[in-house]
């Protein structure tokens, strides 16, 4: 009886197409979320790094002087973590598998010459960024020194020096900012771009 | 933390294990850890869904007593730990003398 | 007049058997009177990694242990730290969490289904499970991007949420993979020439099996109703399910277990996939894990230990995975004394035998 019951089951298989599919011949089929490989657009990839520092296998190194991102694929777990941590959105995770290799090496990507371009733009721009930080910097300093000079002259003869001390701390605090807002615009832009220059 | 967690010295150790095999209780798994230069070793028991642990803390020379003789079945976790973690235990009902694991590096390995 | 004593060895390489695992049987004619299990071939130290890395990517390491039971090493040593860490995870994510469990018990079991025709020769059998286990397969794929290693647990609740559409699209695929196992159901359970090769074979008493401290369907088809999922971890509580024994003790019985687990995780599924609270797919995760837990759950093949240990830095102090084949190595060596040696095979797949995980 139950003999009969899977020989229901062997006879259908007989007359049925193959579970399989003949891959090379026909399409691989993927499904929509398939993790394959990373593919990183180098149209919009910024070279920032935090896919280097995110990976749990170091696959991705990031080479800022030749402004390439290279992968390992053979390292690579198909994670998604990199892409996950992508500010610029830059990455992205292909449904295709990683094609097969006959040695372990690394895959160099080159920014497009666009990508560099607007890289070396934004470097430029954050660069005149600094050099006006710093110009404000040496005003506010030079004011800096006036005043004190000033309030020294004032309270020369009669007092002590003791007004003076919080007139200079003063011109400090109002340098301090200037100079932390310049250098916070310049990660944003162009995040550790600076070798690049 | 841990529940029904029982902390005992060395010496107390097997007479605790006892207690508990009284209660009709198995044994889940011996483990151990190295905190600092000593090593905890964590006995785990089931009893249906309850579980309990025995914890003691022995350093690398001691010899640390096998519970065998009341749990057969261990003699996989003691066999493990003496591989991987160089403890010396005693008395094991299948010692496999370091044979469990053949680490290119004897145990202790830091 | 005792036989004259021989030892064959069995293992490491035999074809019944995916992973290595080395068995000395001592025999006397034809009969097993001793077994001598050693384990230590695929060794990787796993365990100590964790001193290593980072504790959030440590998961991808523990889903990495073994590639069946993936999904329930990720879990482990995630459920292991959120306890540490007191996080709560949204409900939403316990479904889809349960959900996800579900579906690779429902691969493992009927993985073994075709690794048991194997080995007691019924080729056709195997193939045509295997054949139904694609289609977990792919639903797991479409569910998480992976076939094997998921890749979507994290500390503090997915990586990715699964859409409901998706789930929705689980229900009519799930009634297929019902109705095929039932087609197949018979040639495990009714066929008379698997039946002479599976009743009988390998029986250790339910208190026996207890004291040896057995696992998972090894030990409930001796008719002990010990099943982690009762704990009511993750969404297991508020799902409806019995815990499925077998009076048999022996090959046979323990067969029976699986193929009525694997409808049961069907039914599993649909419940959660009914229940499935809306909600967001992950919490923020703050600071270091300082303290220690242990999980206890029901992978496929039986309850697995996750023992975690931190002291509030980068890195934790220890990870211990206990493996349910760990387990019931033990047993497997009690049960081999008596059988005959070309039974052995078949024994040792009904303990379903994962040595990547018991060696970690």
């Amino acid at each position: 009886m139950s003999f009969a019951n899977f020989t229901k089951i062997e006879l259908k298989n007989l007359f049925k197409k193959p579970a399989t599919e003949k891959y090379p011949d026909g399409p691989a089929t993927y499904k929509e979320v398939t993790r394959g490989h990373v593919v990183n657009d180098m149209d919009v990839c910024v070279l920032c790094g935090l896919c280097q520092m995110r990976c749990p296998t170091g696959a991705i190194t990031i080479d800022k002087k030749k402004q390439t991102w290279s992968i390992r694929p053979f390292s690579c777990i198909q994670c998604r973590c990199c892409v996950e941590n992508c500010p610029k959105k830059s990455l992205s995770m292909a449904k295709e598998y990683t094609e097969p290799d006959v040695a372990k090496g690394q895959r160099d990507f080159d920014l497009t010459d666009r990508q560099k371009e607007v890289l070396a733009e934004q470097a430029r721009q954050a660069a005149e960024r600094a050099a006006q930080a710093m110009e404000a910097r040496k005003k506010a300093a030079a004011a800096q020194n006036a005043n004190t000079a000033a309030g020294a002259g004032a309270a020369a003869t009669a007092e002590s020096k003791a007004p003076a001390a919080p007139a200079s701390e003063k011109g400090q605090a109002a340098a301090a900012p200037s100079e932390g807002s310049g250098s916070a615009g310049d990660n944003k832009e162009t995040p550790g771009n600076r070798d690049s220059e | 933390m841990l529940d029904n967690l029982y902390e005992t010295e060395l010496s107390g150790l097997l007479n605790k294990v006892k207690e508990i095999q009284n209660t009709g209780a198995h044994i889940m798994q011996v483990c151990a850890t190295k905190i600092g230069e000593s090593y905890e070793l964590l006995y785990t028991f089931g009893k249906g869904y309850d579980i309990k642990h025995i914890k003691t803390v022995v350093s690398l020379g001691d010899h640390v007593p096998s519970i065998t003789d009341i749990f057969p079945s261990a003699f996989l976790y003691e066999n493990e730990i003496h591989d991987l973690f160089g403890i010396e235990i005693e008395g094991i009902n299948h010692d496999y003398r370091g044979g469990l694991y053949r680490t290119a590096v004897e145990a202790p390995f830091a | 007049m005792a036989g004259k004593r021989s030892v064959i060895p069995f293992g490491p390489q035999h074809p019944v058997l995916p992973e290595p695992i080395h068995i000395d049987l001592v025999t006397e004619d034809e009969k097993v009177v001793e077994a001598i299990p050693s384990i230590g071939f695929i060794h990787r130290g796993l365990e100590s990694l964790v001193t290593k890395k980072d504790f959030n990517d440590m998961v991808y390491v523990a889903e990495r242990i073994c590639g069946i039971c993936s999904y329930g090493h990720g879990y482990g040593y995630v459920d292991a730290l959120e306890h540490i860490m007191s996080i709560e995870v949204p409900d939403r994510v316990q479904y889809i969490r349960t959900l996800l469990f579900e579906l690779s018990r429902l691969h493992s079991h009927i993985l073994w289904l075709g690794l048991m025709a194997d080995a007691f020769g019924f080729e056709s059998l195997f193939m045509e499970t295997w054949r139904i286990r694609e289609k977990v397969l792919d639903m797991l794929e479409n569910a998480t991007g992976g076939r094997v290693i998921f890749s979507i647990l994290k500390i503090g609740g997915l990586r990715r949420d699964v859409p409901d559409e998706v789930m929705k699209g689980f229900i009519p695929e799930l009634d297929r993979i019902a109705e095929e196992i039932k087609a197949c159901e018979g040639a495990f359970l009714l066929d008379p020439a698997v039946q002479s090769r599976l009743r009988g074979v390998g029986y250790i008493s339910g208190k026996d099996a207890e004291r040896l401290g057995c696992e998972g369907p090894f030990l409930r088809a001796s008719g002990v109703e010990w099943d982690n999922r009762t704990r009511g971890y993750a969404a297991y509580g508020e799902v409806d399910f019995e815990v499925i024994t077998s009076k048999e003790g022996d090959s046979y019985g323990r067969c029976e277990v699986r193929i009525k687990e694997i409808y049961q995780s069907i039914s599993i599924i649909k419940q959660c996939i009914e229940k499935m609270p809306a909600g967001n797919h992950s919490v923020p995760v703050k600071g270091f894990p300082n303290g220690e837990h242990m999980t206890v759950i029901e992978q496929p093949r039986g309850g697995a230990c996750y023992y975690v240990h931190s002291s509030g830095k980068k890195f934790i102090e220890r990870m211990r995975v206990r493996t349910p084949t760990f387990a019931n190595i033990p047993a497997l060596a009690e049960t081999l004394k008596g059988c005959d040696v070309a039974d052995v095979p078949i024994l040792v797949v009904t303990i379903d035998p994962c040595i990547s995980c018991t060696e970690r």
